[in-house]
């Protein structure tokens, strides 16, 4: 273990700092804002507790802490069993076709939870939906009405369910394939295997990806702004999107009722803990060996049929309605040749805020993406190489965003924004939205290269440092090339995140600010479906193209012993 | 302990290190000399690879001073980090980067260590690559060697920095029996050529034996035997050390009379007829009818089936188990009750059997039983 006499633990610990700094900023000034008596950038008029008193003290927002909260249940169960279940087939089993099928479930994610929404919508629109007009003619009654809470739930889980898959690939293909062995030879079957080896071995991972998953979806408000409307359906995080956006509630009240989803959060988040803790305790005999995984047999047909006919769905079918609905002059399910039309390209390439929409993005997503990984990479190697009571509220700090609403963090960096102007908000928008977005998911960055740093043996480090490297040789030299494929999977995690997220973006851009995913919801939400849809294939354009890239550049610099 | 009369290479004085609570080094003093060997010995958590990586640099110790030369690297209000010290490291997993082609593993501690220029380094390293045999493997990646090679290059990058000490950390432990022997002459050859300083760290007793010009014996964080290797070898002071060095047998005793300085007779605890001769070793004190115990190496007793006559320790032993080793057998066998000891023959014996286990006065050494 490297002490803290170690060159470089002193740039680093205060680079710890900063960024516990960072953290703690928006938060300060969500509970500012929750007790100000004025708004945002006025003189200071004192204290109240009017807007707490308004949130918590009467039933007005029961309806929408009822449906969030399902929202955030269903998600995370139904999204952990997809995302767990595909994570076993592609991790531990000889399924066919693994490389299609991941692909296919992690393009999902690549897809803009706004226009995967809106997809949805052009499928399943009550009368108007392709596959409701199909069902009609085929069964005389249509397949379902997504504008309802069936609705909004389906799509969530559909838009989630990757998220979960990404967290538990990894786990699933660590369980030791000697103790799935040893529990064969012993008489155990598939389903004994699975439910006394394998589950338990991943039991941490599960929990975290449901915790995960329930916040997150629990705060997404652009899946039941847009289904719930029709149905008069609100979430919690609508009435703060409204609340902010009419003017109607005072910004005071619009931070507290952000804080209704920060409790059931950090409950999640305190029960994962106590859950992984009790998993820690379960003897680990043997380490972990990678074998051919378990033979499904000829169930594995029927297993890639399933799973197949799931990424077709959520996947395939979104893409195409999405694809095909921006080349429409107006959504119909009744095509024809005569309704096929470059124009809405031409539309929105003729928008000088659409080109600086697409601008602003890639300029986001890139910045974004590389000073994510950046700090992510200096506070895992901290975390995991310097023991200190900093490095320690380092990873606190990087976790504890997830638990925060989305949209209170962004009203947290609102409130710090106007307060404390060191920088022009008008003008530095982009790089302050960017710094808000990275900030809010730092922590999966963080999380990441902590496993992969765990994984890569610290003698490689301090062999280095007995050959007389000193601590930024080691990093730049040793650690870094080593960590190539996480550091480029997390730089991609960071880019798509940051070109799909419209959550804390929404409150805090600007003008000179706007992007693509800020351009596709104002449309969506002012009723211009038609320049939405073109504005989303940009979006899948833009994530496409770099999943790609980053893809050829990791095969190209994979080497041995990297992790 | 002693300093050699060669210039201190290496001194550490009263080593301490806690892991929170938890004591793993406890006061820990040595000195080795340039081109001297010294070998810390000892069961797995004694506290011999802590100690190590005190001087490496790479944890810092709790309490005490290590010098390097005439500089403190810790200790005295100095903590001078890894990079700094100039020492050469062979890790037990040989911690070679993966990314790095073996002639860039070598140079990388010629460049940064011994400050020498890219050129210069890449220089030292082809030398290097040449003396260890490896001429043709410069461009190789460490995973495209053998257990052998991949050993060969840490050794070579550990020397490539000119370092002050060379530090080993059980680096023949990944290797195959015959490999090991094999690559235990050349690291003592290199060793000796390079007339660096040495510490090496192994658990292994014939390793150390055969590598130490110095062995010191580690238990519990402390160094509790120390000494030439014949002398550790042949007169190990505790009985702790004498298990550890291969004597493997126990039988408790009861302490007759002195027949001179070292030698002494008695008998199977509990029995009047299981008469032995013993001998401790200098500063090893049994005392006449108090119990003791007595201990010998498998290797150092005979298996016959009729008594000999000239033998000074005669045990009759009934065969329990016969585990067939290839040349001979090792055999568990019975003696006075309840008392299993092994021996190694070449008899053919089955379980079972009945035969005598004979040894000589100077094999069989006995300690007090507080010692135990």
């Amino acid at each position: 273990m490297l002490g803290l006499a170690e060159p470089g633990s002193v740039p680093l610990a205060l680079i710890s700092l900063a960024f516990v700094a960072l953290i703690a900023l928006p938060m300060i000034f969500t509970v500012y804002g929750v007790l100000s008596a004025s708004p945002p950038g006025s003189p200071f008029s004192g204290l109240s507790l009017a807007a707490l008193h308004s949130v918590y003290g009467g039933t007005r927002y029961l309806p929408a802490i009822r449906t969030s909260l399902l929202i955030g249940a269903v998600t995370a169960i139904a999204g952990t069993f997809i995302g767990g279940a595909f994570a076993w087939l592609l991790g531990r089993t000889d399924v066919p076709f693994k490389g299609l099928l991941r692909l296919m479930l992690i393009g999902t994610f690549g897809l803009p939870p706004v226009l995967s929404t809106v997809s949805w919508v052009a499928l399943l629109a009550p009368g108007a939906g392709f596959l409701n007009v199909l069902f009609d003619g085929l069964f005389h009654h249509q397949l379902m009405n997504i504008y309802s809470l069936p609705g909004i739930l389906l799509v969530t889980v559909f838009v989630f369910s990757p998220f979960a898959y990404l967290i538990l690939a990894g786990p699933f293909i660590a369980v030791s394939a000697e103790e799935e062995g040893a529990a064969s030879v012993h008489g155990a079957n598939l389903l004994r295997v699975l439910r006394h080896v394998t589950l338990p071995s991943v039991w941490p991972s599960l929990v975290t990806s449901a915790v995960l998953l329930f916040v997150i979806s629990a705060q997404t408000f652009s899946i039941p702004l847009i289904l719930g409307e029709p149905a008069r359906i609100t979430a919690v995080p609508e009435h703060m999107y409204r609340g902010l956006i009419s003017g109607l509630d005072s910004p005071a009240e619009t931070t507290a009722i952000g804080t209704l989803l920060l409790w059931p959060g950090l409950l999640a988040f305190v029960w994962a803990l106590r859950s992984s803790r009790r998993a820690g305790l379960l003897p680990r005999t043997s380490r972990a060996t990678r074998g051919e995984g378990m033979s499904l047999g000829r169930l594995r047909y029927l297993a890639f049929a399933l799973a197949g006919a799931y990424v077709l769905v959520t996947f395939a079918t979104p893409v195409v309605a999405l694809v095909l609905g921006s080349f429409l002059k107006y959504l119909t399910p009744h095509l024809s040749t005569s309704l096929l039309t470059l124009g809405n390209y031409r539309a929105l390439f003729g928008q000088s805020n659409a080109r600086l929409a697409i601008l602003n993005t890639i300029l986001m997503a890139v910045g974004g993406a590389t000073l994510g990984t950046v700090v992510s990479l200096l506070l895992a190697y901290s975390i995991s190489r310097f023991r200190s009571w900093i490095s320690t509220l380092a990873n606190v700090a990087s976790i504890l965003p997830l638990a925060l609403p989305r949209l209170e963090l962004a009203l947290g960096f609102l409130w710090a924004f106007t307060a404390l102007p060191v920088v022009n908000r008008y003008s530095w928008s982009l790089p302050l939205i960017t710094l808000a977005v990275i900030v809010g998911f730092m922590g999966i960055g963080v999380q990441t290269l902590v496993a992969s740093l765990t994984q890569l043996s610290r003698d490689l480090d301090e062999s280095a440092s007995t050959s007389g490297a000193g601590f930024w040789t080691r990093l730049l030299v040793i650690t870094t090339p080593l960590l190539t494929p996480t550091l480029v999977s997390v730089w991609r995690t960071f880019f798509i995140l940051c070109v799909l997220e419209v959550d804390v973006v929404i409150f805090l851009y600007q003008s000179p600010s706007v992007t693509l995913s800020v351009l596709t919801f104002v449309n969506l939400d002012q009723g211009s479906t038609a320049m939405s849809f073109p504005l989303g294939v940009a979006q899948l354009a833009i994530v496409a193209a770099m999943v790609i890239l980053s893809s050829g550049v990791q095969r190209l610099l994979r080497v041995r012993g990297a992790v | 302990m002693q300093t050699a009369e060669r210039t201190v290479a290496v001194a550490v004085d009263q080593l301490m290190k806690r892991f929170g609570d938890v004591p793993v080094i406890n006061g820990v003093s040595f000195h080795v000399a340039s081109g001297e060997t010294l070998v810390l010995l000892g069961p797995s958590g004694c506290g011999k690879t802590t100690t190590l990586r005190c001087i490496a640099g790479l944890e810092n110790p709790t309490a005490g001073t290590i010098r390097i030369g005439e500089t403190v690297v810790a200790g005295d209000g100095a903590l001078i980090p890894a990079h700094k010290r100039r020492v050469g490291m062979v890790f037990q997993s040989y911690a070679l980067w993966p990314h790095m082609s073996v002639t860039e593993n070598i140079a990388f501690s010629a460049q940064r260590q011994a400050a020498l220029s890219s050129k210069q380094a890449r220089a030292r390293a082809a030398g290097m690559l040449d003396r260890f045999g490896l001429k043709r493997l410069g461009e190789r990646k460490p995973g495209e060697l053998s257990g052998g090679q991949q050993q060969r290059v840490a050794l070579a990058r550990a020397l490539a920095g000119d370092p002050r000490v060379l530090l080993m950390d059980e680096p023949l432990s990944a290797l195959d029996p015959q490999l090991r022997e094999e690559l235990r002459l050349q690291l003592r050859e290199a060793v000796a050529e390079s007339q660096l300083a040495c510490v090496y760290v192994t658990h292994d007793q014939e390793e150390a034996l055969a590598m130490a010009d110095t062995v010191c014996l580690m238990d519990a964080g402390r160094i509790v035997e120390w000494g030439p290797p014949k002398d550790v070898f042949e007169a190990p002071r505790t009985l702790f050390a004498a298990q550890f060095l291969g004597a493997r047998n126990l039988l408790p005793i009861r302490v007759g009379s002195r027949e001179d300085d070292h030698r002494w007779t008695g008998n199977v605890d509990g029995t009047s007829d299981g008469r032995l001769s013993f001998r401790t070793v200098p500063g090893v004190e049994v005392n006449e009818g108090r119990e003791a115990t007595a201990v010998w190496r498998p290797s150092a007793a005979r298996v016959s089936m009729i008594r000999s006559d000239g033998a000074a320790n005669s045990l009759p032993a009934e065969v329990v188990a016969v585990l067939y080793l290839g040349t001979q057998s090792e055999v568990a066998l019975r003696v006075f009750g309840s008392n299993t000891v092994v021996a190694r023959t070449r008899l053919q014996l089955k379980k079972g059997d009945t035969c005598w286990l004979e040894l000589d006065e100077v094999d069989l050494l006995a300690y007090p039983k507080a010692n135990a």
